[in-house]
């Protein structure tokens, strides 16, 4: 088994995205045959949907997430990609695939989903409603920000809508942090939206909360935690560890020494574990998944749950609709283009707006179920795939102390909470090993940031050739 | 020398100082202490000053053990 690297320098990030989608490797040669499978029903009725929303109002420095400012169009053009949304939906939901699905879950992601105006989102809810038929309890999750979310009239609109459950990044409370970060707004905002969204009574709001930021230290992530338990008491918390891809303008900064205290692994390590101690003994001990944090002993589910397949070994799956979404569905794994004209224009000509695509072999869909697990902490026995190597690695991990077996699962313990990111890499399959390696050295090679492949806050790179 | 190229390659790739750059100093667990994105990125800077690519199959972590064996690789593979 290879063992877990505790070089504090080199400790992986959690997976959320399994099996990759590289659109050096991955391109569809034939969209009618890679689509053939649409025209089948399938068993499975079950169905996540997330939509991408790409506007926003400013880009904050480390967000890789696709994007297009918003000011670069106007509001008749927002609606043109609002209806080419629609028309995506309709395009999938006349398939045989989709006639026996039930939507269990609609995430709206971006960008900023806040941004869209309600008549906009009363045209996407007509769409989702004629399309689809979502379960009885289907929850409706959208992200924003608070300069957006704190507005009283597009908060009942979405309330009125069934949106359930709001999110925004709060990040940081450091004036000073926010300001490198380019996060254009203020905290006073911050208060507003959270007492707004109170007002209007969502069922639940969760908060993001980003660590091992550049110049931050323990007292300013203990004032951050201070403040979100203390004043904004959400009813999630979600942490994410800060991360910059190479060659990244903010990366460049950081390794120019710009920063006194930059982010580092060891900087990460110390504040995950606060973050732990401190979350547990001050209300919000249901902890839901390894980044994920509740003061409720039964909150609504997130869309990530989901779209990481509920840590069960049946391959979940999602139906992404919009400029930059991916989805899974039947082993296909596969991305639309991040480009809202390309989005539109393809649409409009009755095309899958796909950049790149592959299918899961099925040892690839045997692992996913592993590679996931250490996001929930836990998985049960009946759901681990058939294969010795599997429990091979899971008894090796008992035996160095990173998981507990119990009779029917087998649980994280809490040195394995603070390696998930590397447990999570040692059921990798052998071909996604060599496949991440290579969308990496592709990514260095044309410059693009390796997480949607493209040029978002990407610096300019030169190279130095021989001399002839 | 293609050691002098891989010192000016490292150099300006990394900011490390030349005069540390030997033929028996690692490249990774130890010596440069590179980690695993920038003995891509090193890859990739070699591949631009040369204006040619390695064989997928050539990147092994023994090709890229230490100084010493770079240039080896590249003398094979690339010139």
């Amino acid at each position: 088994m290879q063992t877990i690297n505790t070089n504090m320098d080199e400790r992986s990030n959690l997976t959320w995205f399994y099996p990759r989608i590289c659109i050096y490797q991955d391109k569809i040669d034939n969209q009618e045959d890679y689509f053939r499978f649409l025209e089948s029903e399938t068993e499975s009725r079950e169905l996540s949907i997330y939509i991408h929303i790409p506007f926003c109002d400013s880009f904050c420095s480390y967000c890789a997430c696709f994007k297009e400012l918003s000011a670069l169009y106007k509001e008749d053009e927002k609606m043109a990609y609002v209806k080419a949304l629609v028309k995506e939906m309709q395009m999938y939901s006349n398939k045989p695939f989709f006639r026996n699905k039930e939507i269990n879950y609609i995430q709206f992601g971006g960008g900023t989903p806040s941004c869209l105006s309600v008549d906009m989102y009363k045209v996407i809810f007509e769409g989702l409603h004629s399309c689809f038929t979502l379960s009885e309890s289907c929850h409706i999750s959208l992200e924003g920000n608070v300069m957006t979310l704190k507005d009283m009239f597009k908060l009942k609109g979405l309330k009125g809508l069934g949106v359930d459950r709001l999110s925004f990044g709060l990040q940081t409370f450091n004036e000073r942090i926010r300001k490198e970060l380019n996060i254009k707004a203020k905290v006073s905002e911050i208060f507003e939206a959270t007492e707004n969204i109170r007002e209007v009574g969502f069922e639940s709001l969760a908060v993001d909360l980003m660590y091992n930021l550049p110049d931050e230290n323990l007292d300013i992530l203990k004032y951050d935690l201070e403040m979100i338990v203390g004043k904004i008491k959400p009813d999630y918390i979600q942490t994410y560890r800060f991360n910059q891809f190479h060659n990244t303008v903010l990366q460049k900064k950081i390794s120019n020494g710009y920063f006194s205290n930059p982010p580092s692994g060891k900087k990460e390590f110390d504040m995950f574990a606060y973050i732990l101690e401190f979350l547990k003994i001050n209300g919000y001990d249901n902890h839901v998944l390894i980044n994920l944090f509740s003061n409720k002993k039964s909150p609504i589910p997130t869309g990530l749950e989901y779209t990481m397949g509920n840590n069960k070994k049946s391959a979940s799956m999602t139906l992404g609709i919009g400029a930059g979404a991916s989805s899974f569905l039947n082993k296909r794994n596969y991305k639309s283009v991040c480009s809202v004209k390309k989005y539109i224009e393809l649409i409009s000509n009755d095309m899958f707006p796909v950049e790149a695509g592959n299918i899961a072999t099925e040892e690839v869909l045997a692992s996913r179920t592993m590679v996931y697990f250490p996001n929930f902490m836990q998985i049960r026995k009946s759901e681990i795939p058939n294969d010795d190597k599997y429990t091979t690695i899971l008894n090796e991990l008992v035996q160095k102390k990173y998981i507990i077996e119990h009779n029917d699962r087998y649980e994280l313990s809490r040195l394995g909470i603070m390696w998930a990111g590397d447990i999570s890499k040692l059921f990798f399959a052998d071909e996604e090993i060599e496949k991440n390696k290579k969308s990496v050295y592709y990514s260095i090679k044309n410059n693009t940031n390796p997480f949607n492949q493209d040029k978002m806050n990407m610096a300019n790179k030169n190279y130095i050739k021989k001399e002839k | 020398m293609i050691l002098d190229d891989i010192k000016e390659i490292i150099n300006e790739t990394f900011k490390i100082n030349k005069e540390i750059i030997e033929m028996g100093t690692p490249l990774y667990n130890g010596g440069l202490n590179l980690n695993s994105i920038q003995l891509l990125e090193l890859t990739v800077s070699i591949e631009e000053y040369y204006e040619k690519e390695f064989n997928p199959d050539d990147l092994t972590e023994e090709n890229f053990s230490n100084v010493e064996k770079l240039c080896q690789l590249i003398e094979e593979k690339l010139l």
